[in-house]
């Protein structure tokens, strides 16, 4: 079936008989995902609608099954994002709302209209990931078998072989995590993405935490980490929080908002887990021949020096 | 033996060209693919440039970290198969007394693939504990 058939069934399904699907566009998505603009008219109401979806051969309905979940949860919990409208009927898409902002760190960066954003995104950004480290596991997610920290290295270590390519800068950071566990927590819901490429902004700050398909059970301190590490600073190296701020800065704010108080040596830890994370994506992306993905496959060594500087 | 323009000048200008030249005139969505072409040129360019340092370097570098963990390197090993003995040694904890010897060795071997991949990326250090 056409996909215009297709979301006019669901669109019919979700939102009554008489609506319709309009102005179905492609939009640039990215290399793990396929995004489209389409409009719902239903009787006197037009909804603005996004569908994101696995490309074909990279299905993966448990996936957007979990990132549906969490979406909804997020939303249900006043978590600024996208509101979940539906699953596609072939579990491979998740259709939500179209919101109007930007999500180009360097524009967010450069350009004057977003100078009043980038004094208050470190803040929000604080603000909403407190709110969805509030959050219990979801029951979608899979349950860990073991403390956030413990469990993240082993999984690291086990992709790692499982590629079968030696990186002896990933090892010594793994090393490192392993002599400088910090307590064991509770797992809570966290986004797994959460940097500044993967924010909707508008001249007024936060719109919405986007991306939402690395979402697991972890540490709350995770998020905070990733959204440090330099590989999404964009050049701007002295401010590691979003490429906006201090790590003082969002730690302060975190607890402000309600989040536990973060140590710099807890975040210290999983900017180190962080780095070694990304050199593991960066690793498995080199297995896939495109001319996109061998070059980030090159990139690994870009966290492996940022790490090594963590540890020294 | 072919003449000049040599490969790594060949490839030089391939990357020069596509950032440069082609780029700018491509719609803009086809943009950022361009520039991913003209960086791995980019970084072929360099890799293959006469006098970078090659699989040598990294070879003595494995062996003297195998030697802190008190393995011997010697025999006909590449240097893959060198730095896979020194990943396991890693991970098993037999660099541990000799850490920050470890830590400088694997430093220059990541010096050494950010000069090819990404040019000055070393400028800066994340701050130490």
């Amino acid at each position: 079936m056409a996909l215009d058939e297709a979301l006019s069934a669901e669109a019919r399904a979700h939102f009554g008989a008489g609506a319709a699907v309009e102005s179905l566009v492609p939009l640039a998505g990215g290399a793990s995902r396929e995004l489209y603009a389409f409009d719902v008219v239903a009787g006197a109401e037009r909804h603005a609608l996004v569908l994101r979806r696995d490309p074909p051969g990279l299905e993966d309905t448990d996936g957007r099954a979990r990132e549906f979940a969490a979406l909804r949860a997020a939303r249900d919990a006043g978590v600024p994002v996208p509101a979940p409208h539906w699953l596609t009927s072939d579990g491979t898409g998740i259709v939500m709302q179209r919101l109007e902002g930007e999500a180009i760190p360097r524009r967010l960066l450069r350009d004057e209209r977003y100078a009043t954003a980038r004094e208050r995104l470190v803040d929000e950004v604080a603000r909403a990931a407190a709110a969805v480290h509030g959050l219990a596991p979801l029951a979608e997610l899979p349950a860990a078998a073991d403390a956030p920290a413990p469990a993240a290295i082993a999984a690291l270590e086990d992709e790692l072989d499982a590629i079968g390519e030696p990186h002896p800068a990933l090892e010594l950071g793994l090393r490192w995590l392993r002599a400088h566990l910090p307590a064991a927590r509770e797992p809570v819901l966290v986004h797994g993405d959460l940097r500044l490429g993967n924010l909707m902004v508008d001249e007024g700050g936060l719109v919405a935490l986007l991306d939402w398909e690395l979402c697991h059970a972890g540490d709350g301190a995770e998020d905070l980490a990733w959204a440090c590490l330099r590989s999404w600073r964009f050049g701007h190296d002295d401010s590691p929080a979003l490429g906006l701020g201090a790590r003082e800065a969002l730690l302060d704010a975190y607890a402000a908002a309600g989040g536990r108080r973060v140590t710099l040596d807890e975040l210290r830890f999983w900017e180190v887990l962080g780095n070694v994370r990304w050199g593991v994506i960066c690793v498995r992306q080199a297995q896939r021949p495109t001319l996109e993905h061998y070059a980030i496959g090159r990139r690994a060594c870009e966290p492996e020096w940022d790490l090594l500087g963590l540890i020294a | 033996m072919q003449d000049r323009p040599d490969a790594h000048e060949l490839l030089e200008a391939l990357a020069g060209w596509l950032a440069g030249e082609l780029a700018p005139r491509v719609a803009r969505d086809e943009r950022f693919g361009v520039r991913v072409a003209a960086n791995v040129a980019a970084i072929v360019a360099r890799e293959i440039e006469p006098g970078a340092p090659g699989e040598d370097a990294e070879r003595e570098r494995m062996e003297r970290l195998l030697a802190l963990a008190g393995e011997s390197a010697g025999g006909g090993e590449d240097a893959r198969a060198l730095q896979r003995r020194a990943a396991r040694s890693i991970r098993a904890g037999r660099v541990d007394e000799r850490w920050v010897e470890a830590l400088g060795l694997v430093r220059e071997s990541v010096r050494e693939k950010l000069a090819v991949a990404r040019p000055g990326y070393d400028a800066f250090e994340e701050p130490p504990a």
